[in-house]
């Protein structure tokens, strides 16, 4: 469960950026040969979040443990995907957002002064609800983009080949593209694209993988397709996926949590966390229960 | 009339009704395929009459040759207005085009509300003052001081140009998917890097276009040219620290001077400006086009 200290992962900008350049891949080149860091625990400890005067979530607990498949349900509007969002500081990245309370990534607010949100979404990476692949880009350049635009320096042109190859066949992709990398990856379909996505966000090697609804766009074929590939990267990685499907939550998960708003006008709340056989079979709280057994939502 | 309504039956209660969204129907199709077309032939129009009219005095003199030095005469050419026109507006695209992109840049990403609004109101501003008065404003400011040249000029198209750049690239950012934007900060890419390789990239072909249609505008401007570079119809001048002269400007000298064979020119000029304002934009185009696709 507790991994080993590695200080140079998050911490103060200048130590950070120093580890930073030592961890990319692009920067040691022998990146893609060797095996990830370990995945890393998360812990959320009484957060609220919301814009401006608007609260979204609140007094949110959670614990994501390494290795395993964390799942999100709940009904639309009760803040899963700004809980998911809060997770690699991207909510923050909106205009008049707040953020109280702790996220830590092994230890280390990852909103704390000094720690770099940047950095954080090179660790924690995350998968879209939309396929959004960079539509001026070939299916090669997606997935090399990461390592390019993060390497700091202009030299674009770097070659990448292994690690897009390793990225591509983790997300299951590689078969289907592996004679047309140069192509645009807007060419490919709706299911490929996401997969694109996904090899996009594991070509940086993150240690946690945060995907919101990756299958609401797709259809039954693609999102089984996706599915494999979520169970496949449990063995690498932390994963935190949204979802509303609750048969989804059921066959990729070990933990699931449930999110409500329990009164009208109320942020929404996290009910209950558990392993997913249980809250499915027999959830402790009774909202859960009605939710899960489609009685109510 | 073999439509719906018949194959409805004419006794359907529904029958007066779909007949007369029939007609509204066809009544509108009618006016605004009338409006395209007399919008689409006024610009035939014009580009005929300009071209007929032109294409007597265009010959391979006309390019390469001066205007003759006494006005009456016929022969000549505007050489040192096409030189000057493609300097004068090159150094406005070179001043004009990094000012405005940037300034769409923080408009689109950085701006909060106060900021945002004033500058918007500026470049809205901008976009109504009447160019006589940006030659003047550049007159007061630069020509008064260091005298007329083909720089003031410059200064002066870019100041027509700049908010027409800001409008244009600001659109084509705003139209770039939100998702396109997050994907990239997801990936740890910092704010100005996601801008310069993700965004921009992304709305290139627009922005392009857009900077097309403010060079086409300055390459006819005339108003604040002749506060300005003012004119040189002697020799072909390219040291833009010097009064300089466009084909604009040389329109305009030689369409009111009176003379027959300097009217004829006036012609011939015109339709040079066009041709090169329609090459130019083809060229962009391809540019905007092959760049999209293959990066």
């Amino acid at each position: 469960m507790t991994t080993p200290e590695r200080p140079d992962v998050i911490d103060v900008p200048s130590e950070a950026a120093n580890g930073a350049s030592a961890h990319t891949p692009a920067s040691n080149g022998d990146g893609a040969a060797t095996g990830n860091g370990p995945a890393r625990r998360m812990d959320v400890v009484d957060l609220t979040a919301g814009f401006g005067s608007k609260t979204i979530i609140s007094g949110i607990q959670l614990k994501v443990e390494p290795n395993s498949v964390t799942a999100l349900i709940g009904p639309s509007g009760c803040g899963k995907s700004t809980l998911l969002r809060c997770l690699n500081a991207m909510h923050r990245t909106a205009k008049d957002a707040f953020v109280t309370g702790e996220i830590l990534l092994d230890g280390i607010d990852i909103n704390a002064r000094g720690i770099d949100p940047v950095l954080v979404r090179r660790r924690v990476g995350m998968v879209f609800q939309r396929p959004n692949p960079f539509p001026t880009m070939s299916i090669y350049d997606n997935v090399a983009a990461g390592l390019r635009l993060t390497s700091g320096t202009r030299s674009g042109r770097h070659k990448h080949d292994d690690v897009v190859e390793r990225a591509l066949r983790q997300a299951d992709l590689w078969a289907e593209v592996k004679d047309r990398l140069r192509s645009m990856g807007g060419a490919l379909s709706g299911g490929q694209q996401q997969r694109l996505c996904i090899a996009r966000a594991l070509a940086v090697e993150p240690e946690v993988l945060l995907m919101d609804e990756p299958c609401s766009a797709l259809d039954p074929i693609s999102t089984a397709k996706i599915e494999e590939t979520i169970l496949s990267l449990r063995d690498r990685y932390t994963i935190v996926i949204v979802t509303h499907n609750m048969q989804q939550a059921a066959r990729v998960s070990d933990t699931t949590a449930f999110m409500t708003i329990l009164e009208a006008g109320q942020p929404g709340s996290l009910v209950e966390t558990g392993p997913t056989s249980a809250i499915f079979d027999q959830p402790t709280n009774e909202v859960t229960g009605a939710y899960v057994s489609g009685r109510f939502g | 009339m073999a439509t719906s309504t018949d194959t409805l039956g004419g006794s359907s209660p529904l029958a007066p009704m779909l007949r007369r969204r029939h007609r509204r129907d066809r009544g509108m199709t009618w006016l605004l395929s009338g409006l395209m077309i007399a919008i689409g032939a006024l610009l035939v129009w014009i580009l005929a009459y300009v071209a007929l009219k032109g294409v007597k005095a265009v010959n391979w003199g006309f390019l390469t040759d001066t205007p003759p030095g006494d006005p009456a005469a016929a022969g000549g050419g505007f050489y040192n207005g096409i030189i000057g026109t493609f300097e004068i507006v090159g150094m406005a695209v070179l001043i004009s085009v990094p000012l405005g992109i940037g300034c769409a840049i923080y408009l689109n990403q950085y701006a909060t509300g106060r900021s945002a609004a004033v500058l918007r109101l500026v470049t809205d501003v901008m976009l109504g003052i009447p160019t006589i008065v940006t030659g003047a404003f550049v007159y007061a400011l630069w020509v008064i001081e260091f005298g007329f040249s083909g720089f003031a000029g410059a200064l002066a198209l870019a100041l027509v140009m700049v908010p027409l750049i800001v409008r244009a690239t600001e659109e084509m950012l705003r139209l770039v998917p939100r998702d396109i934007r997050e994907a990239s900060l997801a990936l740890g890419v910092t704010q100005s890097r996601t801008i310069m390789s993700v965004l921009l990239p992304t709305a290139r072909a627009g922005i392009i276009t857009g900077i097309m249609l403010a060079v086409a505008r300055a390459m006819g401007e005339t108003a604040p040219l002749l506060l300005t570079a003012l004119g040189n119809d002697l020799f072909v001048e390219t040291n833009p620290g010097h009064r300089m002269s466009t084909l604009s400007l040389q329109i305009f000298g030689s369409a009111t001077g009176g003379f027959v064979n300097a009217q004829n020119r006036a012609w011939a000029g015109a339709l040079v400006l066009i041709a090169l304002v329609l090459l130019l934009t083809i060229l962009a185009r391809l540019i905007a086009r092959s760049s999209a696709v293959r990066r």
